[in-house]
C-alpha cells in the first residue's frame, strides 16, 4: 500500500547539488527517520517524496506507482510541518476538514471524518477555536489531525516538533509513535534530533551533503556504524576517536595506550588508522588503565557524569559517562579502558573496519 | 518628567500649526461650499458662512449628477478590473516558480515608469479604432491598466507575506492554484487587498488629463466638468469650492470602509511566532 521507492534522486538548486544520487526502499507500514546535521537534504528528500519539489533526476515510487511527474495532490501523502501551516481565518474544525471539502467530500461525510480524528486526538472540545487560541501542542495536533481526516497512503513529518518545548516534545513523540502503531501506515519523519530517530524508527536514514551514509535500524547504526561521520552523529556524548600509531596482530597503540581487539583479520588491523570507542563503553578507575589523564570538566547530570578528561598527546579530551558518579572532581587522575568488544576501527577513508553491515546500502554505487 | 512634559508640549504645539497649515487650504475651500463668489472674494473675508447655504451643491447635484455616476462607474469598474487582473498576477509572481519571473516583474514595473499623459495620445487612436472612443469602458480600461503595476507590487509584497507552508499545505490537500489563491492567500492579504484597492479607487476618482482626451459630453467625469467651472470670463468659486467637498468624499467614505476589513494580526497562530 503505503511503500516508498526512491531510485536513483538527484537535486540540484542551480549549481548547488542537495540531494546525490539517493536510493531508498522503504516498506509499507514502516517508520522511517531521516536524520543529519543542517544543511544535509533530509527535509528537501521529504519535499521531493512529497512533490513540493521536483527531482533533477530519478524516479519517486508510491505504492508501487510512478509518481515523479505526479501534483503533490495526487499522491496520496499527507504532510505536518514544522510550523504547523494551520490557516489562521479557519477554524480547527475548518482546519482539519479543508482537504475533504477540496476533495469534494459532503459536508456530512466531512464532519464524521473531522469528529473522529478529532476524538482521536482529543480535539474535540477545541474543534470551534481558530488556532491563535491554541497552544503549540494543540496546534500541532491538529495539524496531524489534518493529516490523519484524509486517510493518506503516508504521512510525511517535517521537523514537527522542534518548535515544542522539552517536556511537550516527549509527550507528543509518544503521541505520534501511538498514532503509528494504530494507523499502521507509512510513516516518514525528519528531524535533526538524535534522539527522536533512535527511539520512533524502525529504521534511520543517516544523510550527509545530500548522500546516505547508512540506512539501518537505530540499535545497528549504533553497534555497527559504517562510518565515522554515523559513529560519531549517532549516540550522544559523540564516540570518542583517538588516533592508530602502530598495529601488531591482535594488539593497537592508540594514544599512547595499547588495546586488544579481537575478531579482525591482520589486513583489517593493518588497514586502521582510528580506533573509536563510546564514553559509556569507557570504564575508569584509579589506576591499571589504558589511557591515564586529569578529568577537566566533570558535567553532572545526577543519573551520569560525563567526565571530560585530557590525556597526554591527544588533541580532544576523552569523554567517559559515569553512570551514578558522585565522588570525583575536576582535577582528579583517572585511568581509562574499553570495554572488551566495544571498540571501533576506521581506515583512512573514515569507513568502519570490521563491522560488517548488510543491510548498508551506500547512496553512490561503487 | 517636568522637562518631558514641556518637551511634549512644544512637540504637540508645533504637529498642531503645521497641522493648521496643511488643513487649511481644504478648510477653506469646504466653507466655501456654503458661500457665493461674491462671498469668496470679499474683503474683509467671510470667515464663518452661513451653513443652511446649500445652493451650491443642490445646483451640481441637480446639473451634474450624470458627470458623478460616470466618475462612480468608470471609478469602480477600474478598480474591480485591476484587482481582478492584478491579483492572480501578482499571486503567480510572487509564489510560484515562473522562469524569468523577476524579469517579468521588472517589466510590469516599468510600464509604470511612463507618465500617463504619454499614452494619451495613442490611447485615443486606439480606442477611436475600435470604436470606442468617449465611452465609460474605455476609460475603465485605461485606468486599470495604468493602475496594473501598482496594484500588482504592492500585491506581490502582501502575498509574499503568506507563509510558504500555508501554500505548500493547500497545494499537498488537493487545491488548484486557483483554489490556493481564493481560500488560503486572498483571506490571509485582506488588509493589503484593502489598501491596493483604496489606492486605485483614489488614483482612477481623481484622474483627470486622461479623462480630459478620451471622454466626450455624455461620459465626462467629475473632475473634468470641474475643470470646467474656469471659464474665459468667470471663475465660477462657489460651484469649484462645492464640487471639491464632492470630490472628496467618497475616496474619504472608500478608506473609512475598508479600514473595517483591515483585521490586524489576521495571520497570528498560522505559523510558530
Amino acid at each position: 500500500m503505503g511503500a516508498v521507492q526512491l531510485v536513483g534522486i538527484n537535486k540540484s538548486f542551480g549549481t548547488a547539488k542537495v540531494i546525490d544520487d539517493v536510493s531508498l526502499d522503504i516498506r509499507d507500514g514502516e517508520f522511517i527517520v531521516f536524520v543529519g546535521p543542517s544543511g544535509c537534504g533530509k527535509s528537501t528528500l521529504l519535499r521531493l517524496i512529497s512533490g513540493l519539489e521536483e527531482p533533477t533526476s530519478g524516479r519517486v515510487l508510491i505504492a508501487g506507482q510512478d509518481v515523479t511527474q505526479a501534483a503533490p495532490a495526487e499522491r496520496q501523502i499527507s504532510m505536518v510541518f514544522q510550523s504547523y501551516a494551520l490557516y489562521p481565518h479557519m477554524s480547527v474544525r475548518d482546519n482539519i476538514g479543508f482537504g475533504l471539502r477540496i476533495a469534494g467530500f459532503s459536508r456530512e461525510e466531512t464532519r464524521t471524518r473531522v469528529d473522529e480524528a478529532a476524538r482521536m486526538l482529543e480535539l474535540t472540545p477545541l474543534l470551534d477555536r481558530r488556532p491563535r487560541d491554541l497552544s503549540g501542542g494543540q496546534r500541532q495536533r491538529v495539524a496531524i489531525g489534518r493529516a490523519i481526516v484524509r486517510s493518506p497512503q503516508a504521512f510525511l513529518f517535517d521537523e514537527p516538533l522542534s518548535n515544542l518545548d522539552a517536556a511537550l516534545r516527549v509527550q507528543m513523540r509518544m503521541e505520534i509513535i501511538g498514532l503509528h502503531q494504530s494507523l499502521g501506515r507509512t510513516m516518514i519523519y525528519v528531524t535533526h534530533d538524535q534522539v527522536e530517530a533512535m527511539t520512533m524508527a524502525d529504521r534511520i536514514v543517516v544523510l550527509r551533503s545530500g548522500r546516505v551514509e547508512q540506512f539501518d535500524t537505530p540499535i545497528t547504526l549504533y553497534d555497527r556504524p559504517a562510518n565515522r561521520f554515523v559513529a560519531g552523529f549517532i549516540g550522544s556524548p559523540r564516540m570518542n576517536f583517538i588516533p592508530v600509531s602502530l598495529s601488531e596482530g591482535e594488539l593497537i597503540d592508540a594514544g599512547g595506550g595499547r588495546i586488544r581487539v579481537e575478531g579482525r583479520s591482520p589486513d583489517e588491523m593493518r588497514r586502521a588508522t582510528v580506533l573509536g570507542v563510546r564514553p559509556e563503553h569507557l570504564t575508569y578507575g584509579s589506576e591499571g588503565g589504558v589511557w591515564s589523564g586529569r578529568i577537566r570538566v566533570l558535567e553532572q547530570l545526577g543519573s551520569d557524569a560525563f567526565l571530560h578528561v585530557t590525556v597526554d598527546g591527544l588533541e580532544a579530551p576523552l569523554v567517559v559517562r559515569a553512570s551514578g558518579e558522585r565522588r570525583l572532581r575536576e582535577g582528579e587522575v583517572v585511568s581509562l579502558s574499553p570495554r572488551p568488544g566495544t571498540v571501533h576501527l576506521f581506515d583512512q577513508d573514515d569507513h568502519a573496519i570490521g563491522a560488517p553491515d548488510p543491510a548498508f546500502r551506500p547512496s553512490r554505487a561503487a | 518628567m517636568r522637562r518631558s512634559r514641556i518637551s511634549d508640549v512644544a512637540l504637540l504645539a508645533a504637529a498642531l500649526f503645521f497641522t493648521l497649515i496643511s488643513i487649511a487650504p481644504l478648510l477653506w475651500m469646504a466653507l466655501g461650499a456654503f458661500k457665493t463668489t461674491a462671498e469668496m472674494i470679499a474683503i474683509p473675508p467671510v470667515w464663518v458662512p452661513d451653513f443652511t447655504y446649500w445652493s451650491n451643491f443642490a445646483t451640481l447635484f441637480t446639473k451634474y449628477w450624470p458627470n458623478i455616476a460616470n466618475s462612480l462607474i468608470v471609478t469602480l469598474g477600474a478598480t474591480l478590473l485591476a484587482m481582478i487582473l492584478a491579483l492572480p498576477a501578482a499571486f503567480a509572481l510572487s509564489t510560484m516558480r515562473v522562469r524569468g519571473r523577476n524579469a517579468i516583474a521588472d517589466w510590469i514595473l516599468s510600464t509604470r515608469m511612463m507618465p500617463p499623459i504619454a499614452a494619451a495620445a495613442p490611447l485615443f487612436i486606439l480606442f477611436s479604432a475600435v470604436g470606442l472612443l468617449g465611452s465609460l469602458p474605455a476609460m475603465v480600461l485605461a485606468y486599470a491598466g495604468f493602475n496594473l503595476p501598482f496594484a500588482i507590487w504592492v500585491s506581490m509584497s502582501f502575498f509574499r507575506q503568506v507563509p510558504k507552508e500555508l501554500i505548500e499545505a493547500a497545494r499537498l490537500e488537493g487545491c488548484s492554484w486557483f483554489q490556493v489563491l481564493t481560500r488560503v492567500a486572498i483571506p490571509l492579504s485582506l488588509s493589503g487587498i484593502a489598501t491596493v484597492a483604496t489606492f486605485v479607487f483614489i488614483f482612477a476618482w481623481n484622474e483627470f488629463m486622461l479623462a480630459l482626451f478620451l471622454s466626450n459630453r455624455g461620459s465626462q467625469t467629475f473632475p473634468v466638468v470641474i475643470s470646467s467651472f474656469i471659464g474665459t470670463g468667470r471663475i465660477y468659486w462657489d460651484y469649484i469650492a462645492a464640487a471639491t467637498v464632492i470630490q472628496c468624499l467618497p475616496p474619504v467614505l472608500f478608506a473609512v470602509f475598508m479600514q473595517r476589513h483591515i483585521v490586524s494580526g489576521m495571520t497570528m497562530g498560522a505559523v510558530k511566532d
